[in-house]
Parts: C-alpha cells; structure tokens; sequence
C-alpha cells in the first residue's frame, strides 16, 4: 500500500535525504545530465512535484525512473495532480502521495484498492 | 468473438464502481469541472449541447446478440429509444440524463459492454476491419491481435495522459477496409520471407484539421514484439508530442516537425530499453487470444444446392436481386454470404437506429449468423456468416424493419457525424444535409446507375465523418454565424488512401443537393460505360482520369 501524506506532514526520517524534482514544462529526462541523475539516483527519496496534471509525461517519467534507471528508492508526488490519477502513478512506480489539506482520504484509498491491474 | 473471463469482469466492476463513486463526488460538488473533466472522458462521457453524451466501446466492431439486447434496453429506458454507430465502430447515446449514467453502466456491464477510454488523450477502442475472419483476400485474422492491444492498452497506466487522443486501426487483409492509413498507428498484418507473422506499422495518419496519410515506420515487427514496438512509439510520443497546442499536439504534427527518420531512430532506440526490461510475449498467449475467434461451424453446402439456389436467384424479385448485388458480400466458406445491415434508410439520420432495430437485429444475428454482428466505420452493421439458402427469409425480416435499403456503396450510403443537431464541436447541422441529398437520390435506378461512390459530411473540420476520404467530401464551415459547406472530389480510403481535392468555394446549406446533382451529371457525362453495367468506369476512376479541374468549371463555370 501506497503511502498517504498530508502536507507538512511527510516522513521525518527521509527529510534531509528528500530532492524535489520539479516536473516543469521543461523537464525531460534527457535534460537530466548523467552526473544529476546519478545524484538523484543515489537518494533515498525522490519527492517529483506536478505541476499540471495533464502533463503525462510524468508517466513515462516515473516508469524511466524504476526500469531504465533502476531507482530502488521511494518516490513521492505531490502537487497538482488529480487523486484520480494516483492508482496510475502507483502503478509507474510511485509509492508515496503528498495530499493537500481536506482531501478526501477514504476516495484516495478506494481508488488505490480497487483499480483493476493492467498486468502487461 | 472474444468472451470475458471472471478477471475481466471483476476488472469492469471494479472500474466502473470507481467511476460511480467519481460521478458522485462530482455531482456533491467536492470535484470541479476541470478536475473532472479528464475523469469523464476517459468514461466515455461527454457534455453536449442538450445532454450527456456516452459512447460505449465496441472492440474492434464485434458485438454479441447479447450486447445487442443490452444496447437496445439501454436505448428503450434511458434514451429517446435510438442510438448511434460511429466512425470508429463505437455506439453512442445521445440523450442520457447524468442522473442515469451509473445505472446504465451497470446494465452495459452486465452484457461486458463499458465506455473507458472511448474518449480522452489516451489510446482509443483499436478498430478494425468489419470482414475479419471471412473475408477472401484476408492473410491472418486481425481479430487475436486487437484484443491483445485492447487488453493491453485498457487501463495502461503511463498513456493515459498522452498529449492527445491515440487511434489505433488493424488490419490482416490484402485490401484495406480498417484506414489504416489515417490512423496514429496503423498496422497490417503480414508474412515475412520466412512465414513467420508480423505487423507492418504506420504512424502519424489522422484526419481533423489537418489530414495527413501514415507513413511506413516499419516494414515488419514481429507479433511477440508488437506490444513493445508500440510502447516505443507512445513513449517517445507521450515525451516529445506538443502539450502546448492541442491542434498540434496529434502524433502526426510531431513525426512531421522531426522527420520519419528521427522518429524513427528514437522509436528504435527506446524498443531496445523497452525490450530489456519488459516480459516478452509469447506464441502461447498470442493462442490464447486466438481460441477465441476459431472458425464457427459452417455447414457444408452442396455444389449441388449452390446451384439450385444460384438459378433460383434469377426469379426472385428485383427488391431482393438489389438488395443480394449491393448489400451481400464474397465470403471465403463456400455456401456463405456477409451481410450489410443498411443504416441509412431515408427516415433516420445515417448510423442511427432504433431499440426494435436492434432487437431484431439481435434475434437475427442468432437465428442466421452464429450470434455476432460487427458494426462498421461506414456505420452500418454486418452479419457476416449468412448461409445462401437464408439470404431470402433474413432479407424480409430487414425489409420489414427499413433495414434492407439496398444502398451499400452507393450516393445514399453516406457517413455523416451528427452534427449541430448534438454535437457541442460542430459548426454547422450534418444532417439535415445529409437527408437532402438522400431525398435528391431517392430514384435507386438513378443510383444503381452513379453506382459506387463513397459521399461523407462532417459538420466541421475535426473530420469525425472522415469528409477527406471520400469521393465526394462535404465539410460544414462557419462563416460569421452562417452555415457554409466545402467541398472536396477524389478522395478515398483503402491501399490508395487519398485527401480529396477542395473544389471551390463553399455553399449554403441549400444549394449542397444541386451542387452534388450537377458533378453527379458532370461524372455520367464524362465515364466510360462498357456493356457490362457492373462494369462502367467508377466516379473516382473519372476523377482519377479527368481531374478536378473539370468538375470546377462544371460546377462553377469557367470564371473561377
């Protein structure tokens, strides 16, 4: 299971550890040199801010990240992705989702239990 | 046709208790429009001019007696009694209150019918060629393949957000009847030099504003590495397709703005990061699609009753011999004919019909035809497996419903997208078009003798009634709040695939019939006739011979 975060509330072990890694309009993997990769790819926690949720490249992003890059560490959205769209992050790879305040936590863990998996 | 396993249907339910509970918390107010909206469309669920619209996926075109009952019901208790076949074999449903939706999912799910993915920036319902498995000029049956990409792509969590929608086409025939050539990813079915089985792969066709033909990106992948050659382009595509500009954000705009072979070079280069790490198919589990589409059992016919009924024919009446020439089909089994189901009777706008239609249609399709009916691009419906000696007794069950027009092919036969009268993108009213020039060529002698002859309307320029491919093209455009209709000859779908040639300036609504009659008798000046009536040169063959250039001065005189 998916861990939920609220805001402010993130896991305090990890916090020193923690890169934000802005999925801006100009973010793609290539952009990333090989020396900054290998630093991302060295952390414990990769915490990938979205800032529009139609922007999928994000998708591909994270699904690069755990086979390509092997990323073994946790990674973590926050931003302005839709909670409809967090049992598909889930299955790119993601394992943390950094809520904002008053979301609706009961619909986040309906959808992450109960989306069918695409096993291909 | 392919039957749902437990998984698939705890799948469906699964996905459709989601969305329920979205529509809900979206009708409490607590998800915004904006925040919905993405939700919605992958559902299927569009907001049109006077009500929700929902368009139910039908894989490939193929749907069961069943299906059919469930789409009927549907129709009968949640909508004004009718539905619509679409250009890309789906159906929709005009007319639902937003109140019913959940309840009409649950009915469609209980017949496996859904509406995910049938619209939104995410891979669309894989179509295909409505005379797969049947047909004569066929090489592999496409249908094993467009499940597994419709199993693949359904619910595939990384192209869900592509930046726009993804049209995937197939087929496994010599002849085109899938328009391959104007899909985002095309693929033919084919043998290599060694027999082995594979896809020939096209990219970056489509119709809309701006309507290009495919180009060949691989002349043969093999069919275990079809679903990795495809993630390869929807990567390179989700990463380097335009999200600024939703008019050129299409696949087509990106492999023109960089050139076939670097799109080419960077499918090639992700295939081989993809292939290291994904699960390779096997020719097992391509099997187990393909048990699914075994050859129902044909009767053997005898060459003696095939005569009998051939010498028949002759003294049947001319209602049927038209209805046999133009809407009965070569079939690969000995004894058996395909049947088109006309949808462009004069009394319905084209590809809409009726619950009782479909009812009986359902009945039919069980009583003649192994319980399967393939819906069609050109928005009619098939029965594909009809024995020779039950032509006559399922040709007057269609007559009797105005489902036998023997139209198929011809002027009267035409696509058209519904238009002002529903559609919240259109310009200008498809239809009423489209019902004026039918009541033009309402004399089918008239219209046997124009013979083939393909005429599309789309009420603008997002081409959902593919206006490019068609011999003659009819496209509605606003001009400061009138309604105005271009026209375009000489296009055509097929292994040709052309974009008609834009004839002139545009027309209003109600000189179209007149514009149409006139290059319709500017055509039958300039064919040439053989003996033979079958045999006469086509309209698009004069086109091809005359050029348009003809048929402008005709239509315009020399001025222009």
């Amino acid at each position: 299971m998916a861990m939920l975060i609220k805001q402010g509330g993130v896991i305090s072990s990890h916090v020193n550890n923690q890169v934000d890694v802005r999925f801006a309009a100009d973010l793609q993997h290539e952009n990333i040199t090989h020396d900054v990769m290998q630093q991302l790819l060295s952390l414990p926690l990769l915490n990938i801010q979205i800032e529009d949720f139609n922007d999928g490249r994000v998708f591909s992003f994270i699904r690069l990240l755990r086979t390509r890059y092997q990323y073994k560490g946790e990674l973590r959205v926050s931003g302005q992705y839709l909670m409809d769209q967090i049992a598909m992050l889930k299955a790119c790879g993601v394992d943390s989702f950094v809520f904002s305040e008053g979301s609706d936590y009961e619909h986040a863990l309906f959808i992450l239990s109960n989306t069918p998996e695409n096993t291909f | 046709m392919y039957q749902y396993n437990e998984r698939d249907r705890s799948s469906l339910s699964a996905r459709s208790d989601i969305f329920q509970r979205q529509l809900a918390r979206h009708l409490e107010g607590k998800v915004s429009d904006d925040d919905f909206r993405p939700v919605r469309l992958q559902q299927g669920l569009y907001i049109q001019k006077h009500a929700p619209m929902l368009r139910i996926a039908i894989p490939y075109g193929m749907v069961s007696a069943n299906q059919l009952r469930a789409l009927a019901d549907v129709a009968q208790r949640y909508d004004k009694d009718y539905c619509h076949v679409t250009t890309r074999q789906n159906i929709q449903f005009n007319w639902l209150a937003l109140n019913d939706i959940p309840q009409v999912l649950t009915r469609l799910a209980e017949a496996d019918l859904h509406s995910i993915q049938t619209s939104g920036n995410c891979i669309r319902n894989i179509t295909s060629d409505p005379f797969a498995g049947v047909v004569e000029d066929e090489l592999i049956d496409p249908r094993p393949y467009c499940e597994l990409i419709r199993q693949w792509s359904l619910g595939h969590p990384e192209f869900a957000f592509l930046p726009r929608k993804f049209k995937i086409s197939m087929t496994g025939s010599k002849k085109d009847r899938a328009i391959i050539q104007a899909h985002d990813i095309g693929l033919r079915l084919v043998f290599n030099a060694q027999n082995e089985i594979g896809f020939q792969v096209l990219v970056g066709g489509g119709l809309g504003r701006t309507p290009v033909i495919g180009t060949v990106l691989s002349l043969f992948i093999p069919q275990v590495d079809i679903l990795d050659y495809l993630t390869s382009i929807l990567r390179v595509y989700n990463q380097y397709g335009r999200r600024d500009n939703k008019y050129k954000a299409r696949i087509k705009i990106l492999v023109k703005a960089i050139g076939i072979d670097k799109f080419k070079a960077q499918v090639e280069q992700e295939l081989d990061n993809v292939q290291q790490y994904s699960k390779p198919l096997t020719p097992d589990q391509i099997e187990s699609y393909a048990v699914h589409f075994q050859q129902p059992e044909y009767d053997h016919i005898s060459e003696h009753k095939l005569k009998q009924f051939s010498s028949a024919l002759q003294h049947k009446s001319v209602e049927f011999k038209n209805w046999y020439q133009r809407n009965t089909h070569a079939h690969k089994v000995s004894g058996y004919r395909s049947v088109t189901v006309s949808l462009k009777d004069h009394a319905n706008a084209p590809g809409d019909i009726k619950s009782h239609q479909l009812q009986t249609i359902a009945d039919l399709c069980e009583a003649y035809s192994f319980g399967v009916a393939r819906t069609t691009h050109e928005q009619n419906i098939v029965l594909a497996d009809v024995r020779f000696d039950q032509l006559d007794d399922l040709w007057h069950h269609l007559n009797t419903l105005n489902l036998a027009s023997p139209n198929i092919g011809t002027i009267n036969d035409m696509i058209c997208c519904p238009g002002l009268d529903f559609c919240s993108l259109a310009n200008t009213q498809s239809i009423p078009v489209a019902k004026a020039i039918q009541t033009v060529f309402s004399d089918m002698d008239y219209v046997f003798d124009i013979g083939d002859l393909t005429l599309n309307i789309s009420g603008c320029m997002n081409a959902c009634a593919h206006h490019h491919l068609a011999n003659i093209g009819i496209l509605g455009v606003d001009k400061k709040g009138q309604q105005f209709f271009q026209i375009s000859l000489g296009g055509q779908k097929g292994n040709n695939t052309t974009i008609g040639k834009i004839l002139g300036p545009a027309f209003k609504a109600s000189e179209v019939p007149v514009v149409i009659e006139k290059i319709i008798q500017l055509y039958l000046c300039r064919r040439v006739d053989t003996e033979a009536e079958n045999d006469n040169e086509s309209f698009i063959e004069t086109i091809s011979r005359v050029g348009i250039k003809y048929f402008k001065e005709g239509v315009y005189g020399h001025a222009h």
